[in-house]
Parts: structure tokens; sequence; C-alpha cells
């Protein structure tokens, strides 16, 4: 797609779009539902014979004309957008200001060979813009071109861009996918709050056994419980449990699959892009300079499977933490190989981290046991001796506090600072240097006294705190910091 | 792209500590007084009105609450305020903005000026009325991500306000010409 300078309409399938973007705005209609209940059946059989067709009829004129109202114009530097019904809406995106361009296939899109394409700009009001209904070859047309007048706009034209030879590559198959559906379960956090359905499962429990009794599992549960020893019930209970974790590992993976099917990444010059989806596709692409953070984490059953995810950040808009996630460049999966790979094409070096001071696990071990000490005499006076067993947690706590403080490492060298935390996991987080927004070195009370600071540093994509340095070298740190940034004179917001 | 810098011919920035660190106006502490006595004044008169309605039983609850309420006003007023503001110190070089603050809690804040997004000097009715004002420097962090100078006379907060705003426009520039 050329700058024409020519106000165009998007493809009439794009009032699907419509349809499905103003769905969440009916639920605002609800008390329209009022008179409904409170109205008498008279009311009621009105409203089925009238209201409902006519709230159709409304809905489908008002999708109609949203996709009537709604064009765009495409000149050399910048897209302009024009839409609303009632209140018309001109927006202008420059291309120079383009954090982000995605094409969406949505499935229903599919079919007839239309694509969305989304923007996200950079700017003290961060915006979104999506034009629905593009045909793929002009999404795929526009994108490049706002891509490349972006790239233009700060770095000498280069003719890599151009050519679709990727420089690097990177594909992950179903059973990597898989592996991050496991990995990534966050519907384990739902888990609790089955906990209070536990009270009607007992009893359920109790008069499923009764019939289980009966028909041919039983036999294998009986034979279980009588091996071991244990009730049928607990072996039933057992049971209950598995399968729910089955389930909820198995809808993890069912979502990965479907949000990161065929994962495709490349690097085109110093354009990064993936392509990604089962039934919608997206391509999300983002140029290297604008790189703000790169998180890199391994949790428990990552480490498992030996396996890690990466999350590359650009300027991120902070009310909407949702929105953010959503926006983010995503590596789900990545082998120790492909990790490696993908940090050299970063330019990300190997650490080697630093601790911080010894505080960092003598305080809250020192505070906590003081507490613990304190707790238990007064369980003495109240129990008897027995509270004594309380002393017990100390060694938990001394671990605890030691490991985190073992696991903590900073590391700083000419283009990055990196710190890395964790406990069984980790996760890494690097920072380029040269972008930080801000640079903070506190001092608390106690920490004072010791000689300790804590620093804090402001990326464009949040805050990152190294605790427990000592203050002379905190202050060199922060001073090269601060060197590092003002001679940094390239674009990179 | 050169990145050399013609001021910065140092590995680093000077350090911090040595450097002529600006105090802020004396009569910020009134403002912090004043706003402290609001608080107190408010708190003061809800204690009264509960405990002029309320229990007999919670009396001496609400006594005890309120005592510690006005002790802890009186430091506020008499040790907090002035420290506070004899400890807020700002300084403004060529190329960075910093400002330290703190009684107990220090925290020393640095920001570039090329990182600066946009400025602005804001002025609350009792500053006002010390002839203050409040220089606030945004950067593109987020949250949080200011940097807050406050009790600067009205002036000097508008005077380095257009002196970040020029340094901020030669960076553009600077970035135009490469």
């Amino acid at each position: 797609m050329q700058p024409n300078n020519q106000w165009q309409r998007v493809s009439p399938i794009a009032t699907v779009y419509f349809f499905v973007k103003s769905l969440p705005h009916l639920m605002n209609f609800w008390p329209a539902l009022v008179p409904l209940l409170a109205g008498g059946e008279q009311v009621r059989r009105m409203a089925f014979t009238y209201g409902i067709p006519a709230a159709l009829l409304l809905l489908v004129v008002g999708v109609f004309l949203q996709y009537w109202f709604f064009s765009f114009k495409v000149e050399e530097k910048r897209l302009t957008l024009r839409s609303g019904v009632l209140n018309r809406k001109r927006l202008t995106l420059d291309f120079e200001r383009v954090q982000q361009a995605d094409i969406v296939h949505p499935f229903y899109f599919r079919p007839f060979g239309l694509a969305t394409l989304g923007f996200e700009s950079a700017g003290s009001a961060q915006q979104e813009v999506d034009v629905p209904g593009l045909s793929v070859a002009a999404a795929e047309s526009l994108r490049r071109l706002v891509l490349e007048q972006a790239a233009t706009a700060e770095l000498p034209a280069d003719d890599a861009s151009a050519t679709t030879e990727a420089d690097f590559s990177l594909r992950l198959g179903p059973a990597e996918i898989l592996r991050y559906g496991l990995m990534h379960n966050t519907l384990l956090y739902l888990a609790p709050l089955a906990a209070p359905l536990g009270q009607y499962i007992g009893p359920l429990l109790e008069s499923s056994v009764a019939s289980i009794e009966h028909s041919q599992a039983y036999a294998l549960i009986s034979w279980v419980s009588e091996n071991l020893a244990i009730s049928a019930t607990l072996v039933l209970g057992l049971l209950a449990v598995l399968a729910g974790t089955t389930l909820l590992f198995g809808l993890s993976v069912v979502l990965a699959l479907v949000r990161y099917w065929d994962y495709q990444l490349t690097r085109v010059g110093d354009s990064f892009q993936y392509r990604a989806g089962l039934t919608t596709i997206r391509t999300r692409g983002f140029k290297h300079y604008k790189l703000q953070k790169v998180t890199i984490t391994q949790g428990l059953i990552a480490r498992l499977l030996r396996r890690h995810s990466m999350v590359i950040s650009k300027a991120g808009s902070f009310g909407a933490m949702q929105a953010q996630n959503n926006q983010r460049f995503e590596v789900p999966v990545l082998d120790i190989i492909n990790l490696l790979l993908l940090r050299g094409e970063l330019s990300l070096p190997s650490a080697s981290w630093q601790w911080v001071s010894r505080s960092y696990w003598l305080f809250p071990v020192m505070f906590m046991a003081f507490l613990l000490g304190l707790s238990v005499l007064f369980g003495c006076f109240l129990l008897g001796t027995a509270a004594v067993w309380g002393l017990l947690l100390l060694p938990l706590i001394y671990l605890y506090f030691k490991r985190r403080w073992y696991c903590l490492g900073y590391y700083r060298d000419s283009d990055w600072l990196a710190l890395r935390t964790g406990f069984i996991g980790f996760t890494e987080r690097w920072l380029p240097t040269g972008k930080l927004q801000k640079i903070r070195v506190v001092a608390t009370p106690i920490s004072r006294c010791f000689g300790l600071v804590h620093l804090q540093v402001w990326s464009a994509d949040g805050v990152m705190t190294i605790p427990c340095l000592p203050i002379a070298l905190a202050n060199q740190m922060r001073d090269s910091l601060l060197t590092d940034v003002v001679n940094y004179r390239r674009a990179w917001l | 792209m050169p990145q050399a810098d013609t001021v910065v011919t140092d590995d680093t920035l000077p350090p911090l500590l040595a450097e002529p660190w600006q105090p802020i106006e004396r009569a910020y502490c009134s403002v912090l007084r004043i706003v402290v006595l609001i608080y107190l004044t408010i708190i003061t008169s809800v204690a009264l009105v509960v405990m002029w309605f309320a229990d007999p039983v919670i009396l001496p609850v609400v006594t005890t609450v309120l005592g510690g309420v006005l002790l802890l006003g009186l430091f506020l007023l008499l040790l907090w305020a002035p420290r506070r503001v004899k400890h807020t110190q700002y300084l403004l070089r060529e190329q960075d903005v910093h400002v330290r603050v703190g009684f107990w809690w220090h925290a020393t804040t640095s920001a570039a000026n090329n990182r600066v997004q946009h400025t602005e000097v804001t002025q609350g009715p009792l500053e006002r009325l010390y002839g203050l004002s409040k220089l606030v420097i945004y950067t593109a962090g987020g949250n949080q991500s200011d940097v807050k100078i406050p009790g600067l006379p009205t002036a000097t907060a508008h005077r380095l306000k257009n002196y970040l705003t020029e340094q901020v426009v030669a960076e553009e520039l600077l970035d135009a010409a490469e």
C-alpha cells in the first residue's frame, strides 16, 4: 500500500470486527433489563415481540454506521483515521512514533484473506490504533512502510529490511509449545478458589463410594486402599485432585497451543518479528533500538523441563498492566541452545553475577529470629514448654533468606545493567544502561548505620531495585550509569 | 554516529557529593507546618465529635489515639518539618538534574536531561501564600518516574523549567543533526 492521500474505506467484512468490538458495550445497557424484571407480564411480552428485534436492528445499524464512518488515509509520514458516528474522531499517527505494528488474522477474517493491522505508539498519551479488514497484502505492505519509516527516522536506510532473507530465525514445534503450557500454568492460581468447593466434594465422595462399590473400578480402588492401608475415600480424594490438576494443565496446554501455534521468530536487519497463533494468527515486530528491557525467566516447572521464557519490552503503558502484557514481545519457550542464540542476537553478554552485601540475608534472619524468640517466650507462658518446638522454624528462616541472597545477583557492563533474582527458578532482567530514565539511591535508617544503600533504576518499562550495596559503590554506579545515559544520543524510544 | 560528547571528557560524570547542592527555601517549612496543622485540626475535630457522641466505654481508646496523633503532630511540626527542609537539596548540572530528600530515609534521585519528557511548575494555595512553587520533571519511566523539587521561589522554578526545556530542545536538535 503506497501513500496516496486518499480517504479509503476498509472491506465490508470489517463489520464483523465492529460487531465483535461493540459486544462489550452492550453490557452498558443492562439497566434496560430492570423494567423487564420489575414490570408485569405485559411489559415482558412487549419487550420480547418489539424490544429484542429493535435492539438487534439498532445493533446492526450501529455496526454498519461504524463501518461506514470508518476511513483511513495513508500519507508519506503518517496515518490518519476517521471514526465515530456521533462523536467524530480523527486520529493522526506519525509513523516515526510507532512502537509496534501487529498483523492479526482473526478467524472471521481468514476465509476472506483479510487481516487487522494494529499499531501502538509511544508518547505521553499511549495510543493503540486498529485498522480492521485490510487485505493481507495491503496490511503487510502498510506495516512494512510504517516500520521502514520508523526506522529511517533515526537510522540510515538499510537495504536489509527490503529483502525477506532472515538473518536469524527460530521456530517452535508443538512439543515446545506444550512445554510452555506446562510451565506457565496461570490457571493453577485459580485452584485455591476451588477450595471452598471441598465441603461439597466430601459428601459427594462419600455417596459416590457407595455407587462405585458395585462397579468394576472399585476393585482397583479397594486393591490400592487395602495394599496401602488407606481409606477408599482418601484414594478417591487423591484421584479427584489428580484429575483436577490434569484438567488444569490440559487447559493450560490447549490455551498455549492456541496462542503460540507454529511460533516463528525472525530477525531481518535490526527488526525482530514473530508470527504465531492457531485461530488468530498474530504477527508482531519491534526494532532493536526500541528495546527497553529483556526479561528471562525460569520457574520451577520450567527448570524441571530445562526451558526458559523471554519477554522483550518496549516503552510500556503502566496504567493498564493487562494491556501491556498483551502487547509484549514474547518468546514462550527456549531451550538452552536457542536461549544462547537469542541472547547473542540481542547482544546480551554472559554475566558474571555479583552478590550484594550479606546484610541482605543477615538483617531479615536476625529480625525474624528476634520475633520468633519473642513469640516462643510468650508461647512458653501460655502453652508450656511445647512452644520451644517453634524454634525449629529458625533453620527454615535461615535457609530461606540465605538462599534468596545467594540467588540474587547484579551485573553491570558498558551496555547493560542486569539483576537476577530467584529462589528455585530465576528471573533475569536486563536494562540497556543508555536508556535509563531515573536513578535513585535510597538509604533507610538501618541500612545507613551499616553503610548500605539500595539502588533503584527506572527504565521505560518499570523499576528495578538492587538492594544492599555499599554506599561508595552505589554512588559510583549511579555516576557511571548517568554518564552512560547522557552519552547515549541515539534514538531510544 | 559520534558518541563522544564535548562536555563529558572524563570516564564518568563528576561525583555528586562534592557538587554545590542548592538548598530550597526555608519558607517551605511553614508550608509543611500548615499542612500538618490542617491534618491535625481535621483529626482532632473528628475525634472530639466521636468523644461527644460515642459510648463512654470507648472514651479511653479515643483519648489514647488522639494523644498519640497529637504527639506525632508535635514531632512533625517541631522536628520533622525543619529537618525535611534542611535535607532537601537540588542540583542542576549541564547534563543532569538531582534531588536529595529525607530525614531518616535518604533518597537521592537523578535523571539525565536527555531523558526529560516534559516539565511542570505547580503551585498550591499555601505555596502561593509564600511565593513558592514546585518543579516537577517527568521522564518516560511511567508511574513515579518524576523528579520533584519542592519549595523553590516561583521565579527560580520557572527559570529552571525554562533551562531544562531549552536543554531538551537542544538535545532534539542534536538528534536531528545526526
